[in-house]
């Protein structure tokens, strides 16, 4: 059975710039996906080229086993929202789901359910110009459920959505996917894509550079060690240093990075030491990604 | 087609520039066309509908080129020809649709324009007495398909180039300026006048009779209905080939 998205070999030359390189992975029913790279490194043009909008210089992307262009009923089989919800600014939105909605023989009490849904129905005859950039998003995002296709791909979905939309958008990617329908999301929110996504593909320069469930990809990073405060954490950071630990901090509190808490435990228990927290620090999914990716490489935006 | 081509219709109902432009030209035909029927003192030998042809019908084919050249331009230029896209990944489709649409709103701009000036010309030369009925129904054949092949031409000109502005100013200079100053080349002096964008349309304007200067009518239709065509099949082929970025 084909996957719900299969790349394979992408590569894309913007002339002498290779953004994409060789790129291949797969995203299954039922799974939502987190796509991570930093800026520059390819995320967004593997996505349009996912969806027939950029040529690609060599390979294939193809959704349920067909190229984006080549499929019969796109809009009931791929709903995608790219670089934020693209509108006229002369148009309402309900005006330009209607546009949206005729293109596909989709009716208008279809656009009235999905305002609705994304809470815009107040605001739909209103111009999108004079819209926020969460009210955009909220847009795209109904455009893109349309035609309630079997495969969303979402790029940075959760960019200008307050906290109560991030946690709304949360829920609702995890009900599509719960119903058995492929999410692809890329996103730069690695803390939320953290509690959303089963499987994570990581790109860096134009590569993959990790694909794996989420789980899998933060118990082969490196642990995050064990945080210690308390009066005598000054003496526990010279006898963890002198026997050879990665120690850093202040005389109120230290960080061992190479040490379970445990074997923390048992240093402070043989030299009768007095502390107040003894806090395990796990690797977050932010530590990961910057250890894959080679620490930002893509410097601040 | 027919959805994506309601679609497009539907696009250019509602955006204001369209409604504007569509607006204008008929307030443009429609108050010039009052003004000269009812107050320009025609001698014997003056045809009002040659004058109004002559006069309105540039304008009203400029305006029809600008709403091709927008319907295609805006899209790239506000960025929504991503969601059109992807919900009308075919992209020739997608192009001949919005052609469908615009020949069909451009054909009944044509058409009543054509229709102020042939009827201020007969309603005024009944009352003033001069000849407002000559090449009436030339004229508006004329108004109508030039009207609607102009606009054929801009989306044309917006598929092969998706710069708005470039566009638009673009074929305007060339149109209103370079073809009369290229014109002026000697071995250039003896076709372009006749085969160029400005001769044919205005031969097809049907207000210049037996004059060898002009293609007939029907010849002058099908020879800007072919640049329409070139136009558009070299832009469709571009367009296929094109990254969509933005």
């Amino acid at each position: 059975m084909a996957h719900a998205i299969e790349v394979a070999g992408l590569t894309k030359h913007f002339g002498p710039v290779k953004a994409v390189d060789d790129l291949s992975f797969t995203v299954d029913e039922g799974r939502v996906t987190g796509f991570l790279g930093p800026n520059g490194a390819g995320k967004t043009t593997t996505l349009r080229m996912l969806l027939g909008l950029v040529n690609p210089t060599s390979g294939s992307a193809t959704v349920l086993g067909q190229p984006f262009p080549a499929l019969r009923d796109p809009v009931h089989t791929v709903g995608a929202v790219l670089d934020g919800g693209m509108l006229h600014p002369g148009r309402s939105g309900r005006n330009h789901l209607r546009t949206l909605a005729k293109a596909s023989g989709i009716g208008s009490q279809r656009v009235e359910e999905l305002l609705q849904l994304v809470a815009l129905a107040d605001a739909a005859h209103r111009r999108a110009g004079g819209y926020s950039l969460g009210m955009r998003q909220r847009l795209g995002l109904a455009a893109a459920l349309l035609g309630d296709p079997k495969v969303l791909v979402l790029d940075e979905p959760a960019n200008g959505l307050d906290p109560q939309g991030i946690r709304w958008l949360r829920d609702f990617l995890r009900q599509l996917a719960s119903e058995g329908r492929a999410v692809l999301i890329s996103s730069h929110q690695l803390a939320e894509l953290g509690q959303t996504a089963d499987d994570v593909v990581v790109i860096a320069k134009g590569r993959s550079v990790a694909q794996a469930p989420l789980q899998d990809i933060m118990s082969r990073a490196r642990g995050g060690g064990v945080r210690v405060a308390g009066p005598d954490v000054r003496r526990l950071g010279d006898i963890l240093y002198q026997a050879g630990a990665r120690v850093s901090g202040d005389p109120t509190q230290i960080t061992v990075a190479d040490r379970t808490g445990e074997e923390v435990g048992r240093v402070i228990a043989e030299h009768q030491l007095v502390i107040s927290e003894l806090v395990p620090i796990g690797a977050s999914l932010e530590d990961v990604y910057f250890e894959l990716t080679g620490g930002g490489a893509g410097g601040p935006s | 087609m027919i959805n994506v081509v309601n679609s497009e219709l539907f696009k250019l109902r509602t955006t204001r520039t369209f409604l504007a432009l569509f607006g204008i030209a008929l307030a443009i035909v429609l108050v010039a066309s009052i003004c000269i029927c009812a107050f320009v003192n025609f001698n014997g030998e003056d045809v009002s509908n040659e004058i109004l042809g002559i006069v309105f019908g540039p304008i009203v084919r400029a305006l029809a080129l600008v709403i091709g050249i927008l319907a295609v331009t805006n899209e790239f230029r506000h960025g929504t020809i991503t969601p059109t896209l992807l919900v009308v990944p075919d992209r020739v489709r997608l192009m001949l649709s919005k052609l469908v649409a615009v020949l069909a709103l451009a054909l009944a701009l044509g058409f009543v324009s054509g229709a102020i000036m042939v009827g201020s010309s007969a309603i005024f030369g009944e009352l003033r007495d001069f000849d407002g009925s000559q090449y009436a129904g030339a004229l508006l054949i004329g108004m109508t398909v030039g009207t609607a092949l102009n606009a054929a031409l801009g989306v044309g000109v917006g598929v092969l180039v998706r710069n708005q502005v470039g566009a638009i100013v673009g074929i305007l200079i060339y149109g209103f300026i370079l073809e009369d100053l290229i014109g002026l080349i000697p071995w250039v002096r003896d076709w372009l006048p006749k085969y160029g964008l400005g001769g044919v349309s205005n031969a097809l304007s049907g207000v210049y009779g037996d004059d060898a200067d002009f293609l007939s009518q029907p010849v002058a239709g099908l020879l800007l209905a072919l640049y329409a065509a070139i136009v558009m099949a070299i832009g469709l082929v571009v367009m296929r080939r094109r990254d969509v970025t933005a």
